[in-house]
């Protein structure tokens, strides 16, 4: 870490970097942060923005970015303030960094921080007639109370622009012009697995435009973690991504556990990985049949969730519930599995893998469905890291981006299994990445198997000393995961007392639909459907 | 084989003696009008039925099964459910084009529907142009869909309506292709014509290679004819929502759904009709044992046997295949079934003058 | 010429075919003008577009003329009072938790006792709605993964005849309101609500529909989705078993099997600002 303090010191003198943490943390003032972020870029290789993360500290408001090198998958922590309080203002780095587009609409959306610079400066999730900025720690409810009128004024937006003088002007723009035909796909669509909204400027059957309005189902997760302690905020991780529950919840207790040093007994860990590969195989079962379902080959939806029902019968018995489980807790598990659990997952295994052959009669080689997919929706590589696509769609474009490989958590360093990769990055290649990655998940699942057998049936599933009360020493903590549809990020900063000061998800549906509008230009309706569902993402991932 | 021409001219005299000759057409017009409508509405619920549990099975469910044993009763309680809904009136819709569309599908469905040839003796319209009058009533159809697209003032039912238009027009081309190949091998257009001369074999085994391959281009082109199976874009659920029928509540959308099914079975029967006999039962020459077993099967059952077979496979293909997109669809019917279809018109043609079929 | 069955010419079949065509849908039209509902307002006219109002307008503006009908039955035999018991196949009247408030109702609703025939057409009506459900594609989040694995294989709705799940409001007799609805999702589900066709009803799915749920302290979440949209049918969970989704459903049926079709209309609870005559289409454009 000292060569990256000395690089970095040399790069910009004005930054003071502190390497007593997990990561190197920078702190660097706003003026100097654009140029110091272009060469952290190109010259350090820090290629991929994962999170910016909005902040407000007593003296200033700012951001905290998180950087990853690909090359050597370190991470970077950047700290900038913004100098004025009552506006505060950055500048952006969606020019460097094109993931940052919707990441700093969020910010402002949350904190009221403008960022020179941005070509679109608008709210992400909230309504356009919201007052004040929710994550603040002034704000008040009362002053949104529920509006039942539909929001006007949807296609304008505007700019920050700074002229050589230093001064900073608003220009407006629109999103559309008055003579496109605007079509609304959503909030109440089929095909967009949940509530997200697609304003699609058409010409005939092309599309020519996108524009994502999210933010139907932000529930304003990240505020209501700022008002409770560490476990009771686990239960929000599940119903964000509600098909990587499990994952997601495994990430925060993962991060709590950092903070406090808590150690967790080893047969806690191999279940919670168990859990966690089951999680992702029914995760995969149901994009496949969603995928399925979208192109209009109904029948193999109902073969997926066919499967999926076996998984859930794991689920309920071990942990009382099909869905929103509940299982994983800050210092191990909740309760030990049932005395079926090996043979049941074992059986589930077997009864997979034969199905897998038939999804692959079924559909992957009928003519109709690979004309539909293949070349389809292309994202290249360059784009996907730009982007911080992870996850299969990530994988699909050909970057190595599976955190299980690239930083192992839990016990993946001893489990024998493939990372999949595919090179063309079309709708064709994400949906084999995803059943590709079925039959990586039961090689895994078998070989845990096997060892939660020889290491006994009953044993040791929470740590002995979980502290009733929870206070995590003053600082911040980052843990990332694999989720299932990308690299999940549980950000905390606490000073010291029960409830935190921030936290913060990084979600990979997020970054998904950011390129919505760049695989979609110039194909046709059908295609917004096909790309759409091979990124395949859950909202309420994305709004939070 | 029971000839059903007996009873009507039986009846025919009977009312011909006891009344003038315009009261007994009057009344047979009505009598035709009821069974029509009777066969029309139970054939109807009968499909929806049928696709219902087809649907279930091959999914691995069960399907309706509560209303009535097994389910028999579930499309009288969807038909009285959808009877009693609400007819919105919208805004800014062309209202009289609006109110128009479910008379054109209808009308056109019925007039094909009555055109089928239900059994011996019982054929209700029989011109000797019957075929070409098929191929023509039922592009009225394609008339009514644009229409509901076009005057319900809503972005998703222009473009269901504009898909469905290219669509409809471009595969009744396949479709009259194949037709004409038939009317080859069986040298005139009239309904009964075409079944009569099916006597000695249906014209699938007749024609053999040109007969088979008419038929799997007659049987993509009617699939791509009536919305359904892997050309349902127009109505494509999972991108227009509901397509050109969303804006339509109540009896107004159970005209299109009901209509729809009626034209899977009017297709299937015109597919009976070319290509596996109409009500021709199935003879193999030379066993007349088996020949003479078969004629006492009725022919209505031989008929409807036959449509519902097809109509199976049709059900089949819908359930397996993913939806073509519009681009691959207009693709397949120029660049593919066209051009085969003509090879295969001429083909015929050839066979027919050279007498190279079966039974020549 | 041809003649065809009777022998008559076959222009003339041709001709009666084509008449009765249009005497099917007259027929049905003129039911469906009889015995059908009528509300008006002024969400409800406009296009469908999921539940956003329509960018941009694409023909000239008219009025339609609307009136409400009332239906009354003039027949007046013998009247006899219903029996109480509301029948579920295959579930037994004492297997359900609230039966005071289904026994209640029907007191109520037949408290003058009905008529024979009404009584009778009520209960075809009754029995026609409460077994062709079709619910609306509404999932906003978690239990909505439940309502598919409802439609699935294993738990297969459309044993119930309810699988036909439509997408455009028009078509759809019930929402099912799964998952959160927050403050920016709230308008479109009442644009939704309001652009369905009646009779409609509403199960508030999950606790976050029927309270806020988890997310009760939120400032952005709506507590309960009947500050918006009147409810039939509260279902708790989160999310709630498939089990649960059918006993929610049944008890839906119960309801609509006690509604008095003919002889009166059920629902209480008028949405409030809805105008239901003519003074609302003179206050539109």
């Amino acid at each position: 870490m000292a060569d990256i303090q000395d690089k970095i010191t040399k790069l910009c003198p004005q930054a003071q970097v502190d390497t007593t943490g997990e990561f190197p943390l920078v702190t660097v003032p706003d003026a100097q942060w654009h140029d110091l972020a272009r060469a952290l870029k190109t010259q350090l290789h820090y290629d991929v923005l994962s999170a910016v993360v909005g902040m407000e500290w007593p003296d200033a408001f700012g951001c905290m970015y998180y950087l990853t090198n690909t090359s050597t998958h370190e991470l970077l922590h950047v700290k900038v303030t913004a100098p004025d309080r009552e506006n505060p203002r950055l500048h952006t780095v969606c020019d460097l960094w094109p993931v940052a587009n919707f990441q700093e609409r969020e910010v402002y959306d949350f904190y009221g921080i403008v960022f020179i610079g941005h070509p679109d400066m608008r709210r992400m999730f909230l309504r356009n007639d919201w007052v004040g900025y929710p994550l603040r720690k002034d704000y008040d409810p009362a002053s949104n109370p529920l509006r039942l009128e539909d929001e006007t004024n949807e296609d304008y937006t505007c700019r920050w622009v700074e002229d050589e003088n230093g001064n900073v002007k608003k220009v407006d723009g629109k999103v559309f012009e008055d003579d496109e035909y605007v079509v609304n796909v959503g909030p109440q669509h089929p095909s967009t697995h949940g509530v997200m909204r697609y304003r699609a400027s058409l010409d005939g059957e092309t599309v020519k435009k996108i524009d994502v309005v999210s933010g139907y189902i932000h529930r304003g997760i990240e505020k209501m973690c700022e008002s409770l302690t560490y476990p009771q905020m686990l239960l929000y991780t599940e119903r964000m991504d509600y098909m990587a529950a499990h994952i997601n919840r495994h990430c925060m207790c993962m991060c709590v556990e950092k903070a406090l040093g808590l150690e967790v007994p080893r047969r806690a860990e191999l279940i919670r990985l168990m859990m966690d590969e089951l999680m992702r195989l029914s995760s995969h079962l149901l994009s496949y049949g969603c995928l399925t379902m979208d192109q209009g080959a109904t029948t193999a939806f109902f073969y997926g969730f066919r499967e999926r029902e076996l998984i859930y019968d794991i689920f309920d018995r071990t942990c009382g519930a099909r869905m929103s489980m509940s299982y994983s807790t800050i210092g191990g598990v909740v309760a030990d599995v049932h005395e079926d659990f090996i043979k049941d997952v074992r059986n589930a295994c077997d009864v997979i893998e034969k199905a897998l052959k038939e999804y692959h009669k079924l559909f992957t080689g009928n003519v109709i469905a690979v004309n539909r997919m293949t070349g389809v929706g292309i994202l290249s590589k360059e784009d996907a890291i730009a982007y911080d696509i992870t996850g299969p769609s990530g994988r699909a474009s050909g970057w190595h981006c599976d955190v299980r490989k690239t930083n192992p958590y839990s016990l993946y360093n001893e489990f024998d299994f493939d990372e999949i990769t595919y090179e063309n990055g079309d709708s064709m290649d994400r949906y084999m990445v995803r059943m590709k990655e079925m039959e990586q998940c039961i090689k895994i699942l078998r070989q845990a198997c096997d060892k939660l057998e020889a290491e006994g049936i009953q044993g040791e599933y929470i740590a002995p000393k979980v502290p009733k009360v929870m206070k995590l020493p003053a600082g911040h903590w980052y843990q990332q995961v694999e989720a299932s549809r990308g690299a999940f990020g549980v950000f905390i900063e606490s000073d010291g007392n029960t409830k935190p000061v921030r936290v913060h998800f990084q979600s990979p549906c997020f970054n998904l639909i950011g390129v919505v509008d760049l695989t979609c230009r110039d194909n046709l309706i059908a295609d917004l459907i096909t790309i759409t569902a091979s990124l395949d993402f859950v909202i309420p991932d994305i709004d939070r | 084989m029971f000839d059903f021409g007996i009873v009507t001219k039986w009846l025919d005299d009977l009312l011909n003696s006891v009344m003038p000759t315009w009261l007994t057409t009057t009344i047979e017009c009505v009598l035709v009008a009821v069974g029509l409508l009777v066969a029309y509405s139970l054939i109807a619920m009968f499909y929806i039925f049928y696709e219902r549990k087809v649907c279930g099975w091959i999914q691995c469910r069960l399907g309706p099964m509560r209303v009535g044993k097994w389910g028999l009763l579930q499309v009288f309680a969807d038909v009285i459910k959808i009877l009693q809904k609400e007819l919105i009136t919208l805004w800014n819709t062309d209202k009289f084009l609006f109110k128009l569309a479910p008379y054109l599908v209808l009308i056109a469905s019925m007039l094909t529907f009555a055109c089928l040839p239900w059994g011996k003796g019982l054929q209700v319209i029989d011109m000797n142009i019957g075929v070409f009058f098929i191929v023509a009533v039922s592009s009225i159809g394609v008339l009514g869909i644009l229409l509901a697209g076009w005057a319900s003032n809503s972005k998703y039912t222009l473009i269901g309506a504009m898909r469905s238009g290219a669509q409809m027009i471009s595969y009744e081309l396949s479709c009259g292709i194949s037709i004409l190949t038939i009317v080859c091998l069986a040298g005139t257009m009239s309904i009964t014509g075409i079944v009569e001369a099916q006597q000695d074999g249906w014209f699938l085994f007749k024609g053999h290679l040109p007969a088979i391959l008419a038929f799997i281009i007659y049987m993509i082109a009617a699939n791509a004819e009536n919305n359904r199976g892997p050309f349902d874009l127009p109505e494509a659920e999972h991108e227009l929502t509901a397509g050109y029928h969303t804006e339509y509540s109540g009896i107004h959308f159970g005209f299109f759904y009901l209509a729809e099914y009626l034209n899977l079975f009017i297709v299937s029967g015109i597919a009976t009709l070319l290509f596996l006999g109409g009500w021709m039962p199935l003879h193999i020459p030379g066993w007349e044992g088996f020949n003479h077993i078969m004629d006492f099967i009725p022919s209505v059952v031989w008929f409807l046997g036959k449509a519902f077979f097809i109509t199976f496979i049709f059900f089949w293909i819908r359930w397996s295949f993913p939806r073509v997109r519009i681009d691959q669809m207009l693709a397949l019917e120029w660049r593919y079934l066209m051009p085969i279809g003509l090879v295969n018109l001429v083909v015929m043609a050839i066979i027919v003058t050279q007498k190279w079929y079966f039974g020549a | 010429m041809d003649f065809s069955i009777f022998g008559v010419q076959s222009t003339t079949m041709a001709i009666t075919a084509a008449l009765t065509g249009v005497l099917l849908v007259v027929g049905a039209l003129v039911i469906a003008w009889l015995i059908g509902p009528r509300s008006y307002t002024k969400k409800k006219g406009e296009p469908f577009e999921c539940g956003i109002p329509t960018r941009g307008d694409s023909m000239a503006q008219f009025h339609v003329g609307y009136y409400l009908f009332a239906f009354r039955s003039g027949l007046c035999l013998e009247e006899r009072s219903v029996e109480m018991e509301v029948k579920i196949k295959s579930m037994k009247h004492e297997d359900f938790k609230d039966n005071e408030y289904i026994d209640n109702l029907v007191e109520q609703l037949r408290a003058g006792g009905t008529n024979i025939i009404v009584g009778k057409l009520d209960q075809l009506m009754n029995w026609g709605v409460s077994n062709s459900l079709w619910p609306l594609c509404f999932g906003t989040s978690c239990c909505a993964i439940e309502f598919m694995c409802l439609g699935a294989a294993r738990y297969d709705m459309a044993r119930y005849g309810f699988e036909v799940a439509r997408n455009s409001p028009r078509q759809a007799d019930y929402i099912m309101c799964q998952g959160t609805i927050n403050y920016r999702m709230a308008p479109a589900l009442k644009r939704l609500y309001e652009q369905m066709a009646e009779p409609k009803y509403v199960i508030a799915c999950g606790s976050c529909t029927v309270s806020g749920g988890p997310f009760k302290n939120s400032y952005c979440v709506v507590k309960g989705v009947d500050e918006i949209i009147p409810v039939d049918v509260y279902l708790p969970g989160c999310p709630p078993r498939p089990e649960a989704f059918f006993y929610a459903l049944m008890q839906l049926q119960r309801k609509i099997k006690v509604q008095k079709y003919f002889g009166g209309v059920n629902r209480k609870e008028k949405l409030e600002g809805i105008k239901y005559d003519s003074e609302a289409m003179k206050e539109t454009k």
